[in-house]
């Protein structure tokens, strides 16, 4: 016996530790699997139809929102023990992952978001036509930032799969489970304080709230572009380490040059992505310290967006190069253009509009507060990086969406901001454990209004999905398709032999001649078909979007419907539960044919 | 070490072969998916994995290759798609082959000549 080893020897370190662990540990062991059960449970039923105005929020059983709460107490019992192993940890994050973003997955029976779809529909374009999409209209901005399609078609003709539907349902918490690495090494590149890295981490998924993580190319982008942050920020501490004395000559080419794959692939998927890139970049090297890393890499982000810029995406960069001109001179107007239109938005919309304002505040509050009272932080890269993404925030108000994009891109630095101002290392807590969960609680409150709250106009039926398929793919080619809003699964489907028009998109006089006579005020539209076939369509979320954000007056759609289910020359050609199709006859209507 | 170089320098390969099998055969789709997924990032990973990650050791070099190994393998992938249908000539079999040509080369080339 006296030849063996001590069994604790033999274990793994995280074991060890769990074998020393204390009461926080141990209590967090425990509620970990009860909290997933509970959720899992929570999920036998719910029933969708009973949505309203406030989401799933409504219709979610009492036992899911107790396992929300269990799970972040759990957290909390994990964090207040410094012995918590990491696997323990990532447990928590894991699993607040697949509460938040794999229950709509698992609900719901078609792919959430209409912009999900709208991206399905242009990979379907793109294997169709084995590359650019021809006469693609509004859609033509796809063909100039290809990656994210492209990857997909090759994953679809590889696979053999015909649609990407099957895995899109599953984006969200796919993305958000491949965030972890590189929001891990990120926060390891100025920290080895475990409780510290997994708390910035847990409030980085608690604070989350923009949604810009489904199957679309700026998830993919921001992705890259976090994996880019990370491997700089890496190489940042590499470089000061003492005894590294090739580390801080800066990059070895090798490394150097898989960073610029990586950027090639983010300037050549999305527009947006590099801007944030080369700003982060740009802020990161105003440190003289810090140039022999980062400005190796910015000189390549800037060289690749430029090439790309006046090479394949030249046609809309020409085209709109006097609109970002002119742009830049009304920073404020750009970075606040998405925040203002409340005005007709229902009542539940404008709370949550606060509240997504309130949890967005309050991020960037605790991180300036953490600046101030842990100057530690000071000495990071990481609140450059929370004003980072402001900079092309100033220049573009990108589609009245900036804020909340900057908000995303600065939200991994400001996380652990505010990690670090509850969880310090190496020194007690400064509040009390039960005010930090409570904290944590009220984050994740926010972050279920932000993105749960609009769940109405983002989920669809089968039915739905069902009536854009026969509209997409039963009239004939070259069709008007006009529709309230753009929410609907499918619409734009084979958008290279239809034409889609929606309401909510026209001047102000044509929405009011709309409201005032929806049939009359349909004249103009129908007059756009110059002969061609044309069809109506309204479905149950449009309904929800033009009541949620008042786009027009929530009785319009109904109002609507009648008029064309009254009107002669409107033939309903399918119709179910939850849709309806019109097909506008123009000989009934004396056009002639 | 030199068991993981064969088995990722072979993976282009198989994956390949897999798409001779009917389309969305589980075994296909797993293939396929596995590779472009990891597989050009893991082979250019561990051929620049001596020298490159010399500086980091344990848990967060380990941590750094993975990411590093997928984020290589989407943009490889995706810039290897991207090139091939701007150029009016994707076909799967190409997209396929010069991933699995770029991973071999990548696994197989001896590290001594790369990290020079």
């Amino acid at each position: 016996m006296s030849g063996t080893l001590p069994r604790a020897a033999t274990l793994r370190p995280g074991w060890q530790r769990l074998r020393r662990a204390g009461a926080g540990t141990w209590t967090a062991v425990g509620a970990l699997p009860v909290a997933v059960a509970l959720w899992l449970f929570s999920l036998r039923d719910v029933h969708l139809e009973a949505m309203g105005d406030l989401g799933l929020l409504q219709v979610l059983p009492v036992t899911f929102w107790v396992a929300l709460a269990l799970l972040t107490v759990g957290f909390c019992a994990a964090a207040s023990d410094r012995r918590t192993p990491n696997g323990l940890y990532a447990g928590y994050v894991v699993a607040l992952i697949a509460i938040i973003h794999a229950t709509p997955s698992l609900l719901y029976p078609e792919l959430r978001y209409a912009w999900a779809w709208k991206h399905v529909a242009v990979i379907d374009a793109m294997v169709r036509h084995n590359g650019q999409v021809p006469d693609a209209g509004g859609f033509d901005i796809y063909n100039q930032w290809p990656g994210f399609f492209q990857f997909n078609a090759l994953l679809l003709k590889a696979t053999g799969l015909e649609s990407p539907l099957g895995y899109a349902l599953w984006a969200q918490p796919l993305v958000n489970l491949l965030l972890i690495g590189p929001l891990l090494l990120v926060f390891r590149s100025v920290t080895d304080n475990r409780r510290l890295i997994w708390s910035a981490t847990w409030i980085y998924y608690a604070c989350s709230w923009v949604a810009q993580d489904y199957f679309a190319p700026q998830a993919f982008a921001f992705l890259l572009f976090m994996c880019v942050m990370a491997l700089v920020l890496r190489q940042l501490q590499s470089s000061r380490r003492p005894g590294q004395e090739e580390a801080r000559r800066g990059w070895p080419l090798p490394r150097l040059v898989m960073v610029l794959v990586i950027e090639a692939a983010i300037v050549s998927s999305h527009q947006l992505t590099p801007m944030m890139l080369i700003s982060a970049l740009l802020l990161l090297s105003f440190p003289r310290r810090n140039r022999r890393v980062t400005l190796p890499p910015l000189a390549g982000a800037l060289a690749l967006t430029l090439l790309w810029d006046l090479t394949v995406a030249r046609r809309y960069v020409s085209d709109n190069l006097g609109d970002f001109i002119s742009s830049l001179a009304r920073p404020d107007a750009n970075l606040w253009s998405g925040v203002s239109r409340l005005a007709d938005a229902a009542p539940s919309q404008v709370m949550v509009a606060w509240i997504e304002r309130g949890l967005t505040g309050a991020v960037f509050l605790l991180a300036a507060l953490a600046f101030v009272v842990r100057p530690w932080t000071r000495r990071t890269p990481l609140p450059l990086l929370v004003l980072a993404p402001f900079l092309p925030g100033l220049a573009n108000a990108y589609g009245g969406e900036m804020v909340f994009r900057a908000y995303l891109f600065a939200l991994p630095a400001a996380a652990f901001l505010i990690a670090a101002l509850l969880f310090p290392p190496g020194a007690r807590l400064p509040v009390a454990m039960p005010v930090i969960c409570v904290l944590l609680l009220a984050m994740l409150g926010g972050l279920v209004f932000g993105y749960y709250a609009k769940e109405d106009e983002n989920q669809f039926t089968a039915e739905e999905a069902a009536a854009m398929r026969f509209v997409t793919t039963r009239t004939p080619p070259d069709s008007l398709i006009i529709s309230v809003t753009a929410s609907a699964p499918g619409l734009e489907m084979r958008y290279d032999r239809h034409e889609n028009l929606q309401m909510i998109d026209r001047d102000v006089e044509t929405r009011r001649a709309l409201v005032k006579d929806p049939l009359t005020g349909l004249e103009p539209l129908l007059a756009r078909a110059h002969g061609r076939p044309t069809y109506i369509v309204l479905n149950d979320a449009q309904q929800s979007a033009v009541y949620l954000n008042g786009d027009m007056p929530a009785d319009f759609i109904g109002r609507l419907n009648s008029a064309l289910a009254e009107a002669p020359n409107f033939t309903p050609v399918y119709r179910n539960k939850d849709a309806v199709v019109y097909r506008y006859d123009r000989t009934a209507a004396g056009e002639g044919a | 070490m030199n068991g993981l170089r064969w088995t990722v320098a072979a993976s282009g390969w198989v994956a390949l072969a897999a798409t001779a099998l009917p389309a969305e055969f589980p075994l296909r789709v797993l293939v396929t998916v596995v590779f472009l997924l990891t597989c050009p990032g893991l082979a250019v990973t561990l051929a620049f994995a001596r020298k490159s990650f010399a500086s980091g050791a344990g848990r967060a070099a380990v941590l750094e290759v993975t990411v590093l190994a997928g984020a290589l393998s989407l943009s490889i992938s995706a810039l290897v798609a991207e090139a091939l249908f701007l150029t009016e000539v994707f076909t799967p079999t190409r997209a396929l082959i010069t991933l699995a040509v770029i991973t071999s080369a990548a696994a197989l080339a001896p590290s001594t000549v790369i990290n020079s």
